[in-house]
């Protein structure tokens, strides 16, 4: 690689791991404008436990309405979260990217709900990014649940 | 520094954490060839509670070695191993990358009684530059505390 070839594999890393990275920040402050932001305007997802993920169906959501659910979801349903991502693996090739993610999360209870038991989750984020004018945003992405301890009964989420 | 030595600290620091990376998405993902491909042929270990970290070191093949993970971690439903690189430094050819780190193993299905065994610590990997990227010939892991840890675990820790 010449020097001009490095920077540049520098400098999209560490764009990509800036979007990456206000995924947990944008969901755990209720920031919903900056968690807007790290998307295109379609997404293709797929949030599901480990054991369902084989031959389940992927969806595509508009991000807005996927953003609009994921705070009815969060902000409604817990005190707080706490998402801890680190990011292990980053493949760029021209404007396409991928990163694989690690993340365990705790979600605390609502305060008219003192018994409901802290729900701790851990898996990982497969993203699959592409390069536009405004950065790098997230088209498409993957969560596996890999365990949970304590999942709500009434979750409003079909992981 | 120049320029072009800054830049080569940069790109060397990333790559040298990309090849550290690949130890937990490889044990978690029980993905074998993956793990061995982190080492050279001969490795020197030491895996240690930090109340017996002066025990010897051991020299041992990475291909015995990545059996001998695999036999412990699938003993596992899943596990899950957290890092965090906090130190690193690139020396010529040779680095060293310093890690903290948090595991969970959960039972395997015939053992719903067993408890989570979670971990804590911190390995130091050694690592040297070869034709095919970073290799791993020396790392440590001092495990600074635990809880519910099998009583037939696999592996001398």
């Amino acid at each position: 690689m010449t020097d001009s070839e490095k920077l540049q594999w520098l400098a999209d890393r560490q764009e990509i791991k800036e979007t990456i990275y206000r995924y947990p920040a944008g969901v755990d402050t209720h920031d919903w404008k900056l968690f807007r932001s790290i998307f295109t305007d379609k997404i293709d997802i797929l949030l599901s436990t480990a054991e369902r993920a084989a031959g389940r169906p992927r969806q595509i959501v508009s991000a807005d309405s996927f953003t609009r659910s994921a705070d009815r979801l969060i902000a409604q349903v817990f005190s707080v979260t706490q998402h801890f991502l680190t990011i292990y693996k980053i493949d760029v090739r021209g404007d396409d990217a991928t990163s694989l993610c690690y993340m365990q999360a705790r979600h605390i209870p609502p305060k008219d709900r003192p018994t409901q038991p802290l729900w701790d989750v851990g898996g990982y984020y497969d993203f699959y990014l592409r390069r536009t004018a405004e950065g790098w945003k997230i088209w498409k992405y993957t969560l596996i649940v890999t365990w949970e301890t304590n999942r709500p009964p009434d979750l409003k989420m079909d992981l | 520094m120049t320029d072009s030595e800054k830049l080569q600290w940069l790109f060397d620091r990333e790559q040298v954490k990309e090849a550290v990376y690949l130890y937990p998405v490889s044990i978690d993902a029980h993905d074998w060839k993956l793990f061995r491909s982190i080492f050279t042929d001969e490795i020197d270990v030491l895996l240690t509670d930090a109340a017996r970290a002066d025990r010897p070191r051991q020299k041992v093949n990475a291909d015995k070695f990545a059996r001998m993970v695999d036999g412990v971690i699938s003993s596992f439903r899943i596990t899950q191993h957290f890092l965090t690189d906090y130190h690193i430094e690139v020396k010529g050819d040779d680095a060293i990358c310093f890690c903290y780190m948090q595991a969970r193993h959960f039972p395997p299905k015939d053992k719903p009684g067993q408890q989570i065994w979670d971990m804590g610590g911190h390995y130091t990997f050694h690592l040297k530059r070869t034709a095919d990227g970073w290799k791993v010939p020396k790392y440590t892991l001092i495990m600074t505390w635990e809880t519910g840890r099998p009583p037939d675990l696999a592996i001398d820790l």
